[in-house]
């Protein structure tokens, strides 16, 4: 394709017809403009992506009308005539000039209206995006008690739009291009001009650009394409469904990446500490915000270490656990038929099972109704004597602490651990979780999120200029009067001194 | 294709490693005391070896067996032979490291030599907790195991539980394996707390003199409660003083002692001891009251007197009749005297019985209880 | 840019650490109380000042050359085939070092986790490990050493902690009983105890903040010296000084001697052999990969990750030499002292001389 549009109409609509051969869904509108010297003019648009009240009020009633008036100027053949139509004759408040075919195609795919005029040899595109979306609901993986309630939906430009809000101003910039080559994708990338390290922007555009794949249907894919390490279990990138949350992060320094069709936004770049941080943390006083976030510490630990535990302290070195303990531990595994190994793998796979099955029935919700019925089934296992009743109770603390952590991928990415770990405690006992977390470290040690350490603070960056008191713990706001500093921002402080 | 083999390799190294050390708990026969008799000095089997551990099926709640420990012996030449030996007759390999109690037969404790050898077996495995308390029987550690059974409670045993319990008098000192260790090393003696089967119970009191592991005397509640004194080591205890004509109550609640050495041309040792402690029984009745300062200093005073003639007692026991250095002035010596107890401590058991002793007791009553 | 090839110093104190801070750290009371008995204490903190000026020196030859590394350094100011010839002598040093840490390691792990397990597969398996954070990068490296650094330090505050109502703190007497004559040797020993802190070598250069590197450096040098007296200290008061003489390993039966039912604290040797394997993770890693390093200089390759594979099965063969744990001590022990005397002390005071004398020449 890529043609000119030629200056009969007729040709271009044909040429039209031709590429959207079995496109039911393309409309054509063929109007009249002018009282004597009556010019054709097509309205070609895809039913269904355009908002209908729009164009027949602003648009072809306002050309049916309008063209009552002066003939003379309809008389000029040039792109004049479209310039005084766009001027005088049309209420659509977003219109351009068409100069390629390649546009039109793209442009009608979007859900703008194509007016082609007789004669004219280019064409105006008329904004006329209307499609049907479902509002702006709570985000239903990220509920707060307090704070906004707002989500991200699956349209772009309220995406934006939700964000700008919370941003009034002009230094955030809003730069958009098209990812997949089919699909066309619009991406938009949002950042504070003033605050944003160049360098990370740089390198976000470059890796943008690089993508070259069929379609990307979700910011997921994207976030896939374009992250450092993809092989990895854990996710090198924030992506949250709240637009408070994407504000935040670009406050700090950070840059967002907002996907058509995705209510899922990514955050760029990200660390350990920023997985922790929950919008929660920061409506909430301080005090209890600190220790929800130690809290989270412990719940990573305990969701991929303690089936781990048990089975090497079970197994192998009952010498570990005070006396009372093991004697109990003893008790409780009498009559089991299996060694806590097997029983361990057969709970876990148990409840990642119910896991799956609840993900169907319905939303996150159905999640907890399937963890609630593994406990019942459990208990009636316990019941029958094939596991031990502290089983039970190990992998429902291990699931739930899972659940505790904020992001959902970072809790998926442990959940792989827990079963590498449980794979190396059978065979080593504690020595091979002690070797399974030492190797873990060391690759969360050399992940990177677009240059900045994955690890920080905890790995150095950081360390000495307090960003652990907005990752470990949560310091009252007057304390973090300075932003973090993995995002090497341009300017430092936000929070002038009392 | 290639690929396919390199993670068949892969997944049979995870089939064609054994689980070495893997034994399941429930498949463990946990120790918790151990007892040790003489058998014969000349024969390989020297010791007479008794194991304690706990029936795992009658703990918790579904009990399912009464039997609350079992016991085991066997003629062994050492300690943890016996447990190989049990391999015939018990189905569960033992596992030592939640022992807590040795017990050492009368008869084992007269061989010195013999003695030596099972401490240092106790010192050498990685599993024995080096907290491990020692006592010495009278009689056979056999009798004393066995005798358990009727009154076992506790997960831990009733022997280890009394011995915790220090906090509630001081007729013995319990003893660890460590100090035991310690306490030869710097002076070549050490306290054993004596465990003896009285009628059918199991009773812990006074104690036993070891001197290079060897035992050469019995001391009774009353020189261990002096000792206890001596050493700072009563957490509580109550001394029952007569006072004019009936007998008063003194619950002792804190000691505190030192023992300050002096070297002239002998050795001069003395030992204040302050007692804090409250009024715990006197007479009832309407002209003896004790809301007096003047009468509590009294009987303070007598309460001291009291005291400071038992310990000297206990001390002269100690030191002529037995010429045991139980109150650690050799250790003290050589960490605060260095160069002089360099000189003297070949000859430290003539030196000791020259030793004087000055002791004098403090004994405050603080509080009188709730009346008058 | 952020901390691309940069290392900040906190990394580089926290690296200091983790590396001299190894195997050596279980015997160590041992083996100073039984040359020098209760003063021990001294001959650690001399040799802790002993250290200073090899660190001083260290940091003057980076002054020297601002922005080089320490081999094109020493390819400047040496012969080139001396250099390597150090260099040969250096991997040497390193190799035999992993050897004899990680035998005295499988020999802990089995005295105390896995007493039937081969010592081979605990071998084996601590070689792949320690192989994976050696591919990696200096930054790497030093992230690891700061995650890795408090739980060295949490582990020495909980052992304090543990042992303190049951401490008899008068078994630390006599303190100032100083048999001169035992210093000399007593320092010997402990001299090597602080090896590992010539992984500034390979990190000065890279270092953020060039001119507090010193600073931090002799912080990290004075956080190990403490480290080490307090377990000295720790070890005396709950052994006294006879019992300490005997055991092989104070440092960890130390932990084994808790026994406080009441607060449910029993048993605690299985979190210290956790973080022990941490803290060995901490020393051989940087070990294994400065070999690398060393290798891909000696070769001029711009990569060190290729060479690594090739140390693994030397390693595995000298360490299962000797055939029991007093071999070890008497055979290697004293081979790896000379090589450590050689590669981390007289090198660079070889190479700084002659940089200085060169300065010199020019001036």
């Amino acid at each position: 394709m890529g043609d000119s549009i030629s200056k009969n109409l007729n040709q271009n609509v044909e040429t039209l017809n031709s590429i959207f051969k079995d496109c039911d869904d393309v409309n054509y509108r063929f109007i009249e403009i002018g009282d004597n010297n009556k010019t054709e003019a097509c309205l070609v648009f895809l039913d269904g992506l355009i908002d209908k009240h729009l164009i027949s009020e602003y648009a072809i009633q306002l050309l049916l009308t309008n063209s009552k008036g002066d003939d003379s100027s309809i008389i000029s053949l040039k792109s004049n005539l479209l310039d005084t139509l766009a001027k005088e004759s049309i209420a659509v408040p977003g219109v351009e000039e068409a100069e390629s075919m390649d546009e039109i195609v793209d442009a009608i795919l979007s859900g703008e209206t194509i007016l082609f005029v007789d004669k004219a040899s280019k064409a105006l595109i008329l904004s006329s995006r209307g499609w049907p979306t479902r509002g702006v609901a709570e985000p239903e993986t990220e509920t707060v008690i307090r704070g906004p309630r707002d989500g991200f939906g699956e349209t772009l430009k309220i995406n934006m739009t939700l964000v700008r809000r919370r941003i009034r101003d002009p230094g955030l910039k809003i730069k958009t291009t098209k990812v997949g080559r089919r699909s066309k994708t619009e991406v938009a990338v949002m950042y504070m001009e003033d605050i944003v390290n160049d360098k990370i922007l740089k390198e976000v555009n470059k890796r943008l650009d690089e993508v070259d794949i069929d379609s990307v249907l979700d910011s997921a894919m994207l976030e896939h394409l374009i992250e450092d390490n993809y092989i990895s279990a854990f996710p090198q990138m924030d992506s949250t469904e709240r637009p408070d949350s994407v504000a935040a992060s670009i406050y700090e320094g950070r840059v967002a990446i907002l996907v058509d069709n995705s209510p899922f936004a990514l955050i760029v770049p990200s660390t350990v500490g920023t997985l922790l941080q929950s919008p929660e943390d920061y409506y909430s006083r301080w005090t209890i915000s600190t220790v929800v976030r130690l809290l989270r510490i412990i719940g990573i630990f305990l969701s991929a270490l303690a089936p781990a535990l048990y089975i090497a302290i079970t197994s192998f070195h009952p010498g570990l656990i005070p006396t009372r303990l093991t004697y109990f531990l003893g008790a409780s595994r009498i009559n089991v038929p299996f060694p806590a190994a097997v029983e361990a793998f057969l709970m876990e796979i148990t409840i990642e099972l119910l896991r799956e099955s609840g993900t169907r029935i319905a939303g996150p919700i159905g999640s907890t109704i399937g963890i609630v019925g593994g406990l019942i089934i459990g208990q009636a296992a316990v019941e029958a004597g094939i596991v031990s009743p502290l089983m039970i109770i190990i992998v429902a603390i291990t699931t739930i602490s899972g659940f505790a952590l904020p992001s959902y991928e970072l809790a998926s990415g442990l959940r792989v651990w827990r079963f590498i770990l449980m794979g190396l405690a059978s065979v080593l006992g504690l020595y091979g979780i002690m070797l399974g977390i030492v190797v873990l470290s060391t690759h969360v040690a050399r992940l990177e999120s677009f240059g900045i350490p994955f690890a920080s603070p905890y790995s150095g960056l950081g360390l000495q200029e307090g960003d652990l008191k907005d990752t470990l713990v949560k310091a009252p706001i007057q304390k973090l009067q300075l932003r973090p500093v993995f995002t090497f921002p341009k300017n430092k402080r936000r929070m002038r001194k009392r | 294709m290639r690929k396919g083999i390199l993670i068949i390799l892969c997944l049979s190294i995870f089939f064609l490693v054994g689980c070495w050390d893997k034994v399941e708990v429930d498949q463990r026969a946990f120790v918790s005391s151990m007892g040790i008799d003489l058998n014969d000095k000349d024969k390989m089997n020297r010791f007479i070896v008794t194991y304690e551990y706990p029936n795992i099926n009658a703990i918790g709640k579904n009990a399912t067996e009464d039997t609350k420990t079992f016991v085991v012996s066997t003629p062994s030449s050492s300690i943890f032979q016996a447990g190989r030996k049990f391999t015939t007759s018990v189905a569960f390999p033992f596992y030592y490291k939640h022992a807590k109690v040795v017990v050492l037969g009368e008869d084992l404790a007269n061989e010195g030599k013999l003695v030596r050898e099972i401490i240092d077996e106790l010192n050498r495995d990685t599993k024995i907790n080096k907290k491990i308390q020692i006592l010495v029987s009278e009689g056979k550690a056999i009798d004393i195991l066995r005798a358990n059974i009727k009154q076992d409670q506790t997960t831990d045993g009733i022997i280890y539980t009394a011995l915790k319990g220090t906090n509630n008098a001081s007729r013995f000192i319990p003893q660890t394996l460590m100090e035991m260790i310690k306490d030869a090393d710097y002076s070549g003696v050490t306290l054993v707390p004596k465990i003896a089967k009285r009628g059918k119970e199991v009773v812990i009191s006074g104690g036993c003199v070891m001197k290079d592991y060897q035992h050469i005397a019995w001391i009774g509640e009353k020189e261990s409660r002096s000792l206890s004194l001596i050493n700072g080591k009563t957490k509580s205890d109550t001394i029952d003083v007569p006072y004019k004509d009936s007998i008063v109550s003194y619950a002792i609640t804190d000691v505190s002692s030192t023992k300050d050495v002096r070297i002239d041309e002998e050795i001069i040792v003395d030992i204040p001891i302050k007692i804090e402690g409250y009024l715990q029984g006197y007479i009832e009745g309407d002209d003896r009251t004790v809301y007096d300062d003047e009468v509590l200093k009294d009987m303070e005073k007598v309460i001291e007197k009291f005291m400071k003639k038992e310990i000297e007692r206990t001390l002269k026991l100690i030191q002529d009749e037995y010429n045991a250095d139980l109150i650690g002035i050799g250790e003290d010596l050589s960490k605060f005297h260095h160069r002089k107890w360099n000189k003297i401590k070949d000859r430290w058991d003539e030196i000791f019985p020259e030793v004087k002793f000055n002791v004098s007791v403090d004994a405050k009553i603080r509080r009188t209880g709730l009346i008058k | 840019m952020e901390g691309k090839n940069q290392i900040s110093n906190e990394q580089i104190k926290a690296l200091l650490i983790t590396t001299v801070i190894g195997v050596g750290i279980l015997s160590l009371p041992s083996d100073v109380a039984m040359i020098l008995d209760t003063g021990g204490w001294v001959a650690i903190v001399i040799s802790g000042l002993l250290i200073i000026p090899f660190i001083i020196i260290i940091n003057e030859l980076f002054k020297m050359y601002p922005g080089k590394s320490f081999f094109q350094i020493g390819e400047e100011v040496i012969n080139p085939v001396v250099f390597n010839l150090f260099l040969g002598i250096v991997l040497l040093y390193i190799v035999v070092s992993l050897s004899y840490g990680i035998r005295v390691f499988a020999e802990v792990i089995k005295a105390y986790l896995l007493e039937t397990t081969p010592t081979e597969v605990i071998i084996i398996t601590m070689l792949v490990a320690i192989s994976y954070i050696a591919r990696s990068q200096i930054e790497v490296v030093a992230r690891m050493a700061v995650m890795i650094y408090p739980i060295i330090i949490g582990f020495i505050i909980f052992l304090v902690l543990v042992n303190l109502p049951h401490m008899d703190y008068t078994n630390i007497y006599p303190i100032f009983n100083i048999n001169y004559k035992g210093i000399p040797k007593g320092i010997f020993t402990t001299f090597f105890s602080y090896t590992g802190y010539e992984i500034l070598i390979l990190t000065f250069h890279l270092s953020e903040d060039r001119d507090k590197s010193l600073k931090y450096s002799l912080r990290g040098l004075f956080t190990v010296m403490g480290i080490y007296l307090i377990i000295f200290f720790i070890t005396l008061s709950q052994y006294g000084i006879f019992q300490l003489k005997r055991e092989i390993w104070p440092s960890i039966a130390i932990v084994k001697e808790v026994d406080l039912p009441g607060y449910f604290l029993e048993n605690l040797d299985g979190i210290v052999m956790a973080a022990w394997v941490m803290v060995v993770y901490g020393t051989m890693g940087p070990f294994l990969y400065s070999s690398g390093i060393v290798l891909s200089n000696v070769l001029k390759t711009k990569i060190h990750e290729v060479f690594i594979p090739f140390f693994l099965p030397i390693i595995y063969i000298i360490a299962l030499l000797p055939d029991n744990l007093v071999q070890v001590d008497e055979i290697i022990g004293p081979t790896l002292n000379y090589l450590a005397l050689t590669s981390i002390f007289i090198i660079p005071t070889i190479i700084f001389i002659s940089a200085y004398i060169k300065r010199r020449k020019k001036a």
